[in-house]
């Protein structure tokens, strides 16, 4: 591919063994169209081979190359180089994470922060059918629409990375953890608004944020967590007052009818150890 | 208490201050009062005192914004101090402050 023009990439670069950063310079060519994540891998084939960073897609589907270039958050495979209208190029690791190596960032606590929220759908009438679906939960177009901009995100952390609340206080919960915590809310099938409410209602969980809005604006999916932490709030406002009763969550649908030779679509096996009996003891907890 | 209670409370006062404190310049200038020097002369003042919607307003006004006050000082430590132990102690000492001072306040229109 013919190139445009040469542009200097300043990387600031973990170094674990010293304990600081080193910014190296690399001088790249750069062809139309080509995205940072390219010019990264060109270093790695052809500069440096032990610069590390990561990437897994290269679609701005997987949300594992965030980093943040020219000062704002944003995926290298989602950003061309010639867009960025500059010559020199810096490029860090994602801020509030623990730092591994280079560009890498260890993506732990947002996970776990994540985890706390509960993500997945928590229905009151769980039994066998939930454990071993075979039928569908009802849902209108109207009820997708409710959460449906809260269910792109692709959990890439680059809202963490933008949030000031989280800069200063390790025990938030973060942008996408209260974001996603609305989804479930938000999501008619969904019976555990309470559960959820209770996790958020806390000056680590919703009443932390600052409306500053830095987490939609670094957002490379148009998802907008300043507005779902502020509706958070009022439905934990509308608890308080008593306007948020029982949650029902829509009913299931009939089966489809049997087709000939057909054959039911497993759902995945649990990963973790032991997650199915604590989800079953968490249920329980509260339903019983 | 809820944080949530906390942050409504919060609110609340937020905008009844702002109604206090409009209601309080124009009770000082030409707006609604005498204007702004014989608000603030000796006699407005001591007449003020022994009035009982003055009192009213100024204790209302006094718990307000203390009230509000105090619970963004509160918000604003806990963002810095994220153990749950200190901030148990912070709010108990914030709390008695606030109260030391509220009694304070309220002396000249208790006596
Ligand atoms: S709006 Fe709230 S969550 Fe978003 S960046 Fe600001 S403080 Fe963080
Ligand atoms: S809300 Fe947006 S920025 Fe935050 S993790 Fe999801 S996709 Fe990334
Ligand atoms: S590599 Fe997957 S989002 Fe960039």
């Amino acid at each position: 591919m013919e190139t445009v023009k040469k542009v200097t990439f300043r990387i600031k670069r973990w170094i674990p063994e010293e304990g600081k950063f080193r910014i190296d310079a690399f001088e790249i060519p750069v062809f139309r169209g080509m995205t940072v994540l390219e010019g990264l891998i060109y270093i790695k084939e052809n500069l440096d081979s032990s610069l590390a960073f990561r990437r897994s897609c290269r679609m701005a589907t997987c949300g594992i190359c965030g980093i943040i270039i020219n000062g704002k958050p944003m995926l290298a495979c989602a950003t061309q180089i010639l867009h960025l209208n500059s010559d020199t190029i810096t490029l860090e690791p994602l801020k509030n994470l623990p730092l591994v190596k280079d560009l890498v960032v260890d993506h732990t606590p947002f996970f776990e922060k994540q985890r706390l929220i509960k993500p997945y759908i928590i229905r009151q009438d769980e039994g066998e059918e939930y454990w071993n679906p075979t039928r569908e939960y009802k849902q209108t177009p109207e009820e997708v629409e409710e959460y449906l901009q809260f269910s792109y995100c692709l959990t890439c952390a680059l809202c963490y990375a933008a949030c000031p609340t989280s800069g200063t206080n390790k025990n938030y919960l973060g942008p996408q953890a209260l974001m996603n915590a609305y989804r479930f809310i938000a999501d008619s099938r969904d019976e555990g608004v309470f559960i959820r409410l209770d996790i958020v209602d806390s000056p680590d969980g919703c009443w932390g944020c600052h409306l500053a809005g830095s987490c939609s604006d670094a957002c490379p999916k148009g998802v907008d967590p300043a507005l779902a932490i502020q509706l958070l709030r009022k439905k934990v406002i509308e608890r308080d007052l008593g306007y948020l009763k029982t949650v029902k969550g829509t009913s299931l649908v009939s089966p489809l009818p049997h087709i000939e030779g057909a054959k039911r679509v497993e759902p995945p096996k649990f990963t973790i150890r032991g997650a199915k009996k604590k989800a079953q003891e968490i249920l329980e907890k509260y339903f019983k | 208490m809820k944080e949530s209670y906390i942050r409504f409370i919060q609110y609340v006062l937020g905008a009844a201050i702002v109604i206090l404190i409009l209601l309080h310049l124009s009770l000082f200038t030409s707006f609604i009062g005498p204007g702004y020097e014989e608000g603030l002369s000796w006699e407005t003042v001591s007449q003020r005192m022994a009035s009982p919607f003055y009192d009213m307003l100024y204790t209302l006004l006094l718990f307000a914004l203390l009230t509000h006050g105090f619970i963004g000082i509160r918000n604003i430590i806990f963002e810095y101090v994220t153990n749950q132990r200190t901030r148990v102690i912070i709010s108990w000492t914030i709390w008695i402050v606030y109260i030391i001072l509220l009694i304070y306040g309220m002396l000249p229109i208790i006596s």
